[in-house]
C-alpha cells in the first residue's frame, strides 16, 4: 500500500469508458487525467456529450455492466477500480458524495427525507436508528433548512426544488466525506435559488474540509466557485488550469469559442461568434485533433495527430492543441471566430 | 393608470402606435377540488394585471424565474389561453373578444417558437412537411409550394435538400431552426419566442441567437422574447419586463433595468446570475434573497415581493406598488416597488 499522507487526495490517471453498443463502440472517455487536492473545487466543463459525467460517474462506479473503463483512479494513492466490489461500495456516500442534477429521482418518493439520511448513516456505520436521525437533523441544520426536526418526516414531494437539492447536499455529506462530486446541481434551478445553493454547498464543504469535483455546462457557474477548471471535448480534456488564467487566456481554441459564444456586457448590439459546425461521433473519431473540423485555425498536422495536454506558457496551465501559441499571440483569443452571417 | 376591465375590452379598432399592446392582463386557472364533483376550491393567479406593449421590428424581453408568469403571457397573447379579463390589442384588434374563426386570421400575423426543439415538431413528418404545414392551414400551398419551403429552409440555415429527413436526424440547434422555418412561413409581424435557445448548448445557442438577430432586421419582425437567461435576454432585447409572481416588477429600456436596475428583485437577479468572467465575479455584489417564491395560489397582499425583499416595510403588505417612473427615472423606465432607487449590482 503506498504513503496515503503524501499521495494526493484523487489522481486520475489516463481514464478511459468504452460502450460497445449495436452501433459500434462509443468512446466516451478517452484518456483523461486530472487531480483534486484538499479542499479543492475543481470545475469540469464541456457541453452535451463531451464526457465530463461519464468520466466522474467512473469514479464512483455507477456506470452500467456494459461499460469497459481503463486508468488509475487513485484515493490517497489506492486504485479505485481494482478495488473489490465490498470496498468500493463502502466508498461511495461514504468517502464519495454525490448530489445529482435532479433531486426529484435521486431521491425515493416513498421514504420520508428523515428515514434516507439516517439509511445513509446506517448503510456504512453500526449506529442506531435514533442516532442516525440526530445526524439526519444536525445536518439539516447545516444546509439551511428551516423547522429541521418538523421537516425530518417529510417526503420528497413536499419540498421545493432548492429546498430538495438542499436535502440532497445533506446526504451527499452526512458521512464526512472527503469528495462532492456535484454533477449540474444548480442547473434545474432559477438563478436566485441557485446562487443560495452554490453559497451554501461551499459553507458545507468547508464544514467537513471535502474537496469538490463540479461537473457543469455553465461557465458562470465555474467561474463563480471553481479554483481550477478542466475543459472537456469528445471524450478528452482539451485545456486544465487556473479558472481566472483559463478564461482570461484560453490556449485551446474550443475553449476560446465556449467563451465567445456567452453573451456578455460587452456583447449586446453585436453578433456573437458562434463555433460552427457540431461535436463529432464518438464511435468514429476521425484521426487527429477532434475539434479541427471546426477549427478556424486548423492545420494540417491537426488533422493527422491527436494531441495532447501539454504545458502553455504557464506551467500549470495546460491545452490540448499544436496552435496554443498562435492564440498567445493574439490579444483577443475570442477573435479567431467570426461572428457569421447565417442564411445571407 | 389602472383602468377598469371592462373598459379596456371595449370594441372599434382605434389606431394605435403599436403592434401589440397588452393591457391589466389577468390570467387565473383554477384549482379543482378532489371530490366527486370536482368544484374550484382556488385559483393559480399566474398573470395578476399586466400592461405592456411592442412596437414594429422591436424585441421586449420577458424575464423572470419559474412560475413568474412569462410564459402564460406568451400565451395569453396568442389567446392560446383566452385570458381571464385584460385587453390584447394586436395591430389595432382587440384579440380577447374576437371569434376564434376571426382568430385564425390574426394568426398569421403572430406566430410562436417554443423551448423544447423535441417536443415541438411531429417526429412523423419530414421537416419539408412540417415547414408547408401553416400554408396548407391557411390554404395558401397553392400559391407559396415547395419552392417557398425551400426558401425558408434556406433562410434559417439549413439546407433545402435534406428537406425530406426527419426530426430526428437534425440536432438539436437545427431542430430550433426548423420550428422558426414554420413560425416565419407566412411572415408574421410578430414572434413569441418562449425559452428559444435554453434547451441548447452554448456553442449552439449563439448560432440561433444571431439567426433571429438576422431575421429581424431582415423582416422586421417584433420579438417578445421569454427567458430566464439574463445574459441572452440582454443581449438581444430593446426593452426589458421583469417578472416576478404574476406582476411586471420593473420595465424600460435594456440598459436603464441592466445597469440602473430600481427593482430590489431586479437587483437580486442580476446580482445572482453567474457570469463567465472570474474577475469580474470575485469582484462584484451578490445579493442572496432567502426564501422561495411564494405560491401563485395565495400571493402574498401588497408587493408580491415583500416576503423576501430586504426593504420591507409597513406599507408593502399594504399597498401594491404602482408600475410607474420612479424618482429621477426615465418616463419609459417603471418601477413597481415603494422604495425605488437605483442600485448598479453588475
Amino acid at each position: 500500500m503506498s504513503d496515503e499522507t503524501t499521495a494526493p487526495l484523487l489522481s486520475v490517471e489516463d481514464l478511459a469508458v468504452r460502450f460497445p453498443t449495436e452501433d459500434g463502440v462509443v468512446n466516451a472517455v478517452r484518456g483523461v487525467s486530472y487531480t483534486l487536492a484538499e479542499r479543492e473545487v475543481l470545475g469540469i466543463v464541456g457541453e452535451s456529450g463531451s464526457g465530463k459525467s461519464v468520466s466522474s460517474m467512473a469514479l464512483m462506479q455507477l456506470l452500467p455492466r456494459t461499460a469497459q473503463v481503463e486508468g488509475r483512479v487513485l484515493l490517497r494513492g489506492r486504485d479505485v477500480l481494482r478495488m473489490s466490489a465490498a470496498e468500493q461500495r463502502s466508498l461511495r456516500g461514504r468517502r464519495i458524495g454525490m448530489i445529482f442534477q435532479d433531486p426529484m429521482t435521486a431521491l425515493n418518493p416513498v421514504y420520508s427525507i428523515g428515514d434516507q439520511l439516517a439509511e445513509t448513516v446506517r448503510s456504512h456505520e453500526a449506529v442506531s436508528r435514533r442516532r442516525a436521525l440526530d445526524r439526519a437533523l444536525e445536518m439539516l441544520d447545516l444546509v439551511g433548512i428551516p423547522q429541521p426536526r418538523e421537516r425530518l418526516g417529510a417526503y420528497p414531494h413536499e419540498f421545493s426544488g432548492g429546498m430538495r437539492q438542499r436535502v440532497m447536499i445533506a446526504m451527499a455529506v452526512i458521512n464526512n466525506p472527503e469528495i462532492i462530486i456535484a454533477d449540474e446541481p444548480t442547473t434545474a434551478l432559477d438563478v436566485t435559488v441557485q446562487a443560495q445553493i452554490l453559497e451554501k454547498l461551499l459553507e458545507v464543504k468547508d464544514a467537513v474540509n471535502a474537496a469538490i469535483i463540479l461537473i457543469t455546462h455553465d461557465l458562470g457557474v465555474v467561474a463563480s466557485i471553481a479554483q481550477r477548471v478542466l475543459v472537456m471535448y469528445a471524450g478528452r480534456a482539451v485545456e486544465y488550469g487556473e479558472t481566472a488564467q483559463v478564461f482570461r487566456s484560453p490556449r485551446m481554441p474550443y475553449t476560446a469559442g465556449l467563451l465567445g459564444s456567452i453573451p456578455t456586457l460587452a456583447s449586446a448590439g453585436t453578433r456573437l461568434r458562434p463555433i460552427p459546425g457540431s461535436p463529432p461521433s464518438l464511435i468514429n473519431l476521425p484521426p487527429g485533433c477532434p475539434f479541427s473540423p471546426r477549427c478556424p485555425l486548423r492545420i494540417e498536422r491537426c488533422e493527422q495527430v491527436e494531441p495532447s495536454l501539454t504545458a502553455t506558457e504557464q506551467q500549470a496551465h495546460t491545452a490540448a492543441c499544436h496552435r496554443w501559441v498562435d492564440l498567445a499571440d493574439r490579444e483577443d483569443p475570442v477573435s479567431i471566430f467570426r461572428n457569421e452571417e447565417v442564411g445571407s | 393608470m389602472s383602468a377598469s376591465t371592462q373598459t379596456a375590452t371595449g370594441v372599434g379598432a382605434v389606431e394605435s402606435r403599436h403592434l401589440l399592446e397588452v393591457t391589466d392582463l389577468v390570467m387565473n386557472f383554477p384549482v379543482k377540488g378532489g371530490g366527486l364533483l370536482r368544484r374550484t376550491v382556488g385559483h393559480v393567479q399566474a398573470v395578476s394585471g399586466i400592461t405592456f406593449a411592442v412596437d414594429r421590428g422591436e424585441t421586449l424581453g420577458l424575464v423572470g424565474e419559474s412560475g413568474c408568469g412569462k410564459s402564460t403571457t406568451g400565451r395569453a397573447v396568442l389567446q392560446l389561453h383566452r385570458p381571464t379579463s385584460g385587453s390584447v390589442r394586436f395591430d389595432g384588434l382587440e384579440l380577447t373578444t374576437l371569434p376564434v374563426r376571426a382568430l385564425r386570421e390574426v394568426r398569421r400575423d403572430m406566430q410562436i417558437v417554443f423551448q423544447d426543439p423535441y417536443a415541438s415538431l411531429n417526429p412523423k413528418m419530414p421537416i419539408n412537411d412540417i415547414v408547408a404545414e401553416p400554408f396548407r392551414i391557411h390554404g395558401t400551398w397553392a400559391t407559396a409550394g415547395p419552392d417557398r419551403v425551400a426558401e425558408l429552409l434556406r433562410v434559417v440555415g439549413l439546407n433545402p435538400e435534406h428537406g425530406n429527413r426527419y426530426p430526428h436526424e437534425f440536432s438539436g440547434g437545427q431542430r430550433q431552426r426548423i420550428g422558426i422555418a414554420r413560425a416565419l412561413a407566412l411572415e408574421p409581424k410578430l414572434l413569441i419566442l418562449d425559452e428559444p435557445v435554453s434547451a441548447l448548448d452554448v456553442s449552439v445557442q449563439a448560432g440561433v441567437v444571431n439567426l433571429l438577430e438576422e431575421l429581424q432586421e431582415r423582416l422586421n419582425l417584433a420579438y417578445v422574447f421569454i427567458a430566464h437567461d439574463l445574459s441572452v435576454v440582454r443581449h438581444i432585447s430593446d426593452r426589458v419586463a421583469v417578472m416576478y409572481l404574476g406582476k411586471i416588477m420593473e420595465i424600460g429600456g435594456r440598459d436603464d433595468v441592466y445597469d440602473r436596475p430600481r427593482h430590489p428583485y431586479t437587483q437580486a437577479l442580476l446580482s445572482a446570475a453567474p457570469i463567465a468572467d472570474p474577475t469580474s465575479q470575485a469582484h462584484r455584489e451578490r445579493i442572496l434573497l432567502s426564501g422561495d417564491v411564494p405560491s401563485p395560489v395565495n400571493p402574498p397582499s401588497g408587493c408580491r415581493f415583500r416576503t423576501r425583499c430586504w426593504k420591507a416595510q409597513e406599507i408593502c403588505a399594504q399597498e401594491v406598488p404602482a408600475l410607474i417612473p420612479r424618482a429621477g427615472s426615465e418616463p419609459a423606465h417603471q418601477v413597481a416597488c415603494h422604495f425605488a432607487e437605483v442600485h448598479a449590482v453588475v
